[in-house]
């Protein structure tokens, strides 16, 4: 048994469905993040779990105890909100004790927790300031220390970092991941950014329209995407999702692309014995001579320079020439944003490469790290 | 380039000029008025028979406040206006707090503690606003008749404070509105509850509504006099209808330094109330209405 389990967990604002039968496993002490394109229902889902929504249908179970019978207070459960919640006619300090106040604990330990609260967050030289008084850096540790001082089986927090100017987001961003190594308290946190999620999560369940798309780690979502919609909404930039068509025959899949002025194909072996690679083309489940359209996905970084390859690579390698319109500095790496048969094509070279100058260039798609998905539902094939 | 600017300058100044003067204009005449009254109330009634308007008092005299105050005759009573000032503020004070703490009640839930038909009871409150005095005049003395308070200042606090609860509770939900829902799930992950929430957090936030609804209230209720002349009777009037009483039982001449003594005394509080917290009030009017 996990330690959050959510069973078929369903809610309905009047007619609409927010989201139907979610099924989620969370394990103790793992840092979960909720990630998908704002009104997929992951806030919804989050102030589920708080109690702050009823649910229809489902179950929240924690450490095998049915949540949904509890009132919020109950849960053992703190939360941080988007826009902080601090209490604005209160003192840092009054809104960090606030909880403790109406629970009864003795003013001692009141004082001790908020001031261990104050310097884990470093926040002891602003307790007697009012909210207005304070950053929004500031503002959002003070929402972290209320979630803190309560010591909670687990943590919600609802894109709290969105709020913040980009370079207070990274260094906030640091400091929730470093206060998670240290407390190894159980954290859902919802955010619509796919880099604070891969940055973040030991875990990342991404939502689409109220489903749960998939749930792995960061590594997995980022190189196995299960369907195009996680392919497409992981990563910066996304991966590129080709068009295109394959056909099987004997010993190779005919792949093809391009229908008007320019049209490419490639011929890629079928692997022979029972390699991962072999398992990889198993879903395709085509028939000889019978042919599917797909999408055929590569992220940015599997596209190279045609000249910049030696022989060996070459094999699973597609040869295309594609049109460079311009590029894209980004320091670190240069992205090329190149026209295939009238379609956007991104590639992302180390800064280190020598550019093409000419317009017209020969590129390389590495097959091997490809995958293939359903044109029309986004399925997986691979 | 530094003539265009200078030409700029001038303009500017004189436009200042002609905004100030205007303005300085506008002030006077609105004043006029005031200055009248107390300027007559000075006076002694022969200098009024006989002399300008306009003129500042020659001998300059408080009599006629000391008998709007406590001599002068309402009807066949010789006691001013005192007993029927006091009669106000038993009125004005228990109407407009209870209308108050009602409406900030009634605000919160209305916002953060929804209900099924919320908008429905909201959409009835805000009807009530707009129902003239005198329709209600005939069901309400009905009303009092039945609960056997016509004629008291009760009867008048629960008239007041049924008319001012649409009113107050605009005010408040129309504040409480733009405070963040988070505030009140945070309170309620804490473990807080309804009246911990609403007198701990919201009510502290919320001080400068608690202002406009305060000046509002005690303006309307000390200014009514329709409910005061229909629902309160004999020694039980409020101010405003003693004053036109006053006014009206005249023996002999017309004393208009008395009269306008009289009615600055009667309308002092509600001026005194703006004087004081007239800031508060533009305020709150204005909280909300702009993003911090």
């Amino acid at each position: 048994m996990s330690f959050l389990e959510i069973k078929q967990l369903t809610k309905k604002f009047a007619k609409t469905t927010v989201f139907k039968d979610i099924n989620l496993q969370i394990e103790k002490g793992e840092f979960i993040v909720l990630l998908g394109p704002s009104g997929c229902g992951k806030s919804t889902l989050l102030n589920c779990i708080a109690g702050l929504l009823s649910t229809d249908s489902g179950q929240i179970m924690m450490e095998g105890e049915d949540m949904n019978v509890k009132h919020p207070s109950k849960r053992d459960i703190a939360m941080v909100f988007q826009s902080y919640a601090l209490y604005p006619n209160m003192t840092v300090g009054k809104n960090i004790s606030f909880g403790m106040k109406v629970r009864r604990i003795p003013e001692k330990t009141i004082q001790e927790k908020v001031s261990q609260v104050a310097g884990i967050l470093n926040i002891t030289e602003l307790l007697n300031r009012k909210p207005y008084q304070l950053s929004g850096g500031q503002q959002q540790r003070v929402a972290i220390g209320r979630a803190l001082v309560r010591d909670p089986k687990l943590f919600l927090f609802d894109e709290p970092l969105s709020n913040l100017d980009a370079k207070l987001r990274l260094k906030m961003r640091t400091e929730i991941k470093r206060l998670h190594k240290n407390l190894k308290t159980t954290i859902i946190y919802v955010t619509h950014d796919q880099v604070e999620a891969m940055t973040l999560a030991d875990k990342i369940a991404v939502i689409n329209h109220g489903k749960v798309m998939q749930f792995a780690s960061p590594k997995e979502i980022y190189f196995s995407p299960n369907s195009a919609f996680v392919a497409q909404f992981i990563g910066s930039p996304p991966m590129n999702l080709i068009p295109a068509s394959i056909t099987k025959n004997a010993t190779h899949y005919q792949i093809g692309i391009g229908n008007k002025g320019k049209q490419a194909s490639f011929s890629l072996a079928i692997p022979a014995g029972n390699t991962l690679a072999k398992a990889k083309h198993s879903r395709l489940q085509l028939k000889n001579n019978e042919s599917r359209k797909i999408l055929l996905g590569i992220r940015p970084e599997n596209i190279y320079l045609a000249k910049n390859i030696a022989g060996s690579k070459k094999l699973s390698a597609w040869k295309l020439s594609m049109r460079l319109d311009f590029i894209e500095p980004h320091g670190a790496d240069n992205q090329l944003i190149l026209d295939l048969d009238g379609m956007e094509i991104i590639c992302r070279l180390h800064s280190d490469i020598l550019l093409p100058k000419t317009s017209e260039t020969e590129f390389y798609l590495d097959l091997n790290k490809a995958i293939f998905y359903d044109a029309e539902s986004g399925e997986c094939l691979s | 380039m530094s003539t265009n600017d200078n030409i700029i300058y001038v303009s500017g100044k004189l436009s200042r000029f002609f905004i100030y003067a205007i303005l300085l204009l506008a002030t006077l005449f609105y004043l006029f008025p005031l200055y009248v009254m107390l300027a007559t109330s000075f006076k002694t009634l022969d200098e009024i028979r006989i002399g300008d308007m306009l003129a500042f008092p020659q001998f300059f005299t408080l009599d006629s406040w000391v008998n709007a105050w406590g001599k002068s005759c309402i009807g066949v009573e010789c006691s001013g206006l005192k007993g029927y000032f006091l009669n106000s503020i038993k009125m004005a004070l228990p109407a407009v707090l209870i209308s108050t703490i009602l409406g900030a009640l009634n605000g919160f839930i209305l916002t953060k503690w929804r209900f099924p038909g919320h908008t429905l009871i909201f959409g009835l409150m805000l009807f009530g606003c707009f129902i003239p005095f005198q329709s209600i005049l005939i069901p309400m003395a009905l009303v009092l008749g039945k609960l056997k308070l016509a004629g008291g200042i009760t009867g008048l606090i629960i008239v007041h404070i049924t008319y001012g609860i649409g009113f107050t509770t605009l005010f408040f939900r129309n504040y409480y509105i733009n405070v963040p829902t988070e505030i009140l799930n945070a309170a309620k992950m804490e473990g807080a509850g309804f009246f911990t929430i609403f007198l701990k957090i919201f009510v502290p936030a919320s001080l400068p509504i608690f202002m406009v609804s305060i000046i509002w209230q005690f303006t309307n209720v000390w200014n009514d006099f329709l409910f005061g002349v229909s629902f309160a009777g004999g020694k039980n009037y409020p101010v405003t209808v003693a004053l036109n009483n006053l006014i009206n039982s005249t023996t002999s001449g017309k004393e208009y330094n008395v009269d306008m003594a009289a009615a600055i005394i009667s309308a002092a509080p509600t001026l005194l109330v703006y004087v004081l917290a007239g800031k508060y009030f533009v305020r709150g009017l204005l909280a909300g209405s702009v993003k911090k």
